[in-house]
């Protein structure tokens, strides 16, 4: 199996190409060819860092984006986007400005309203819930905690297929289509419950 | 509900690890010690983040080695890495992250060089970059260092705060010199220094020798994690005991 992390030059990679190598991906690609991402067999969109930087990479790479939103619509195969990836397939985002995103997700980003008893970044385990379990959340206990480190969040939508998770306010903290998943924690950082969620990615 | 945190740091120097006690290193052993004394695997379930130092003396030699060592606790962890030790520029801040780091850790660099905080705030953000503050009681006052508690900055507790605040730091871990491997418990007046200001997540660090100090660290409000590096008090399974017994008297951890 070939999985394609899409390289957006979004901050810091090793920490989770260390982890998949270690949950036994043997053929990884990290790659920004829209060729080879198309071709792969699952997709990883990861990123940290500032949703401005990550739209303007994108505007710059028009093929690129254009070989995402193909796969988007053929739905043949699997992707899982993390952190700033998963805020990528929003639809904006006012970090910095507001920016569009691929719109995937019919929500927005925006950032937590600051408070003196909940501080910005929002950093550590929270809990996730969903509706209805999907392939990405079976076997994981609804409720259960995943690592967190951001600074804005997606407003929730009325959909059954998102993720939510509380803090100012209820936020949601992933989504999960048929084929594409978006998830704001990260799971590589998130002990079991990540590894069984990479692992349903894996096998889905 | 976001939970409260445990964290662990693991001092490192020249290819071994070390108890420190107020600052002062004794070698505990070489990345074998730590992989037979310490399961990992089980480590990494009962904490929440791990944190490796690198108190690194001569800052000209890159260690290949402590390379390697990181590698070989990592690779059995999936929980947030922070490292640090010996940072002077952007092309070390480069590297920790190579290593496989989600964060960084930034002591000495936050009073002399702020503009090497700030770019590392920019290339990486807020949420990559941990400020370390370590603090000594003297008289009653709250004394700041830098250089692996060397050296003595003058600028006041909450002004150095302030400052960090403005750098962008996504996190401020308070470690107390006083206390460092006593086990007299973690210093946790600090907090009342600091109960009015609006601040990023803060860890208080030094002083932990059992299981209630974590307890009593965890209920300051103002505490968003509690991280100890006392390799001898927490060793075995230790660590798993302490974490069982605080969830089960109703801490707020993740389970």
């Amino acid at each position: 199996m070939n999985v394609a992390i899409v390289d957006l030059n979004l901050g810091n990679l090793s920490s989770l190409i260390l982890r998949l190598n270690y949950l036994g991906v043997d053929n990884l690609t990290l790659t920004n060819d829209p060729e080879k991402i198309y071709k792969a067999d699952k997709i990883l969109l990861p990123g940290v860092g500032n949703f401005a930087a990550a739209h303007e990479e994108l505007s710059n790479k028009s093929e690129l984006k254009g070989a995402l939103e193909q796969i988007f619509l053929e739905k043949n195969k699997y992707i899982l986007a993390i952190c700033l990836g998963f805020q990528l397939l929003c639809e904006s985002s006012d970090e910095s400005g507001i920016h569009s995103g691929l719109g995937v997700f019919k929500t927005n980003i925006r950032k937590f309203k600051v408070a003196s008893e909940f501080k910005v970044p929002h950093v550590g385990f929270n809990q996730v819930f969903w509706d209805e379990s999907s392939w990405l959340t079976k076997d994981i206990k609804n409720g259960g905690d995943f690592y967190f480190t951001h600074s804005y969040r997606a407003l929730v939508i009325n959909n059954k297929k998102i993720l939510t998770t509380k803090y100012d306010e209820e936020f949601m903290s992933g989504c999960v289509t048929d084929t594409i998943a978006g998830v704001q924690f990260h799971p590589e950082l998130s002990k079991k419950n990540g590894i069984k969620l990479i692992n349903n990615f894996l096998k889905a | 509900m976001l939970r409260k945190r445990i964290l662990f740091a693991l001092i490192y120097r020249d290819g071994f690890f070390f108890q420190s006690r107020n600052f002062n290193l004794q070698r505990a052993g070489n990345i074998d010690w730590i992989l037979n004394n310490y399961n990992f695997i089980k480590v990494a379930e009962s904490i929440d983040e791990l944190i490796i130092v690198d108190a690194v003396k001569d800052l000209e030699k890159v260690s290949e080695k402590f390379h390697e060592d990181v590698l070989a606790i990592i690779k059995k962890t999936f929980i947030p890495l922070t490292l640090g030790g010996g940072i002077r520029n952007i092309d070390d801040i480069i590297r920790m992250f190579s290593y496989g780091a989600d964060k960084i850790l930034l002591n000495t660099a936050c009073y002399s060089n702020k503009d090497l905080v700030m770019n590392a705030v920019n290339l990486y953000g807020s949420q990559s970059v941990v400020a370390q503050i370590d603090y000594s009681i003297e008289d009653e006052s709250i004394n700041l260092y830098s250089h692996g508690g060397v050296q003595r900055e003058n600028v006041e507790f909450t002004k150095h705060l302030e400052n960090l605040m403005d750098m962008g730091a996504g996190e401020i871990i308070l470690n107390c010199i006083t206390r460092d491997g006593t086990g007299f418990g973690f210093h946790t007046d600090i907090t009342e220094l600091i109960s009015k200001m609006d601040l990023c997540p803060l860890v208080i660090m030094g002083g932990a020798g059992k299981v209630d100090h974590f307890a009593l660290g965890l209920k300051s409000k103002k505490i968003s994690g509690v991280a100890t590096a006392n390799l001898f008090n927490f060793m075995g399974d230790s660590l798993e005991k302490a974490r069982v017994h605080l969830i089960k008297n109703g801490e707020n951890l993740a389970v």
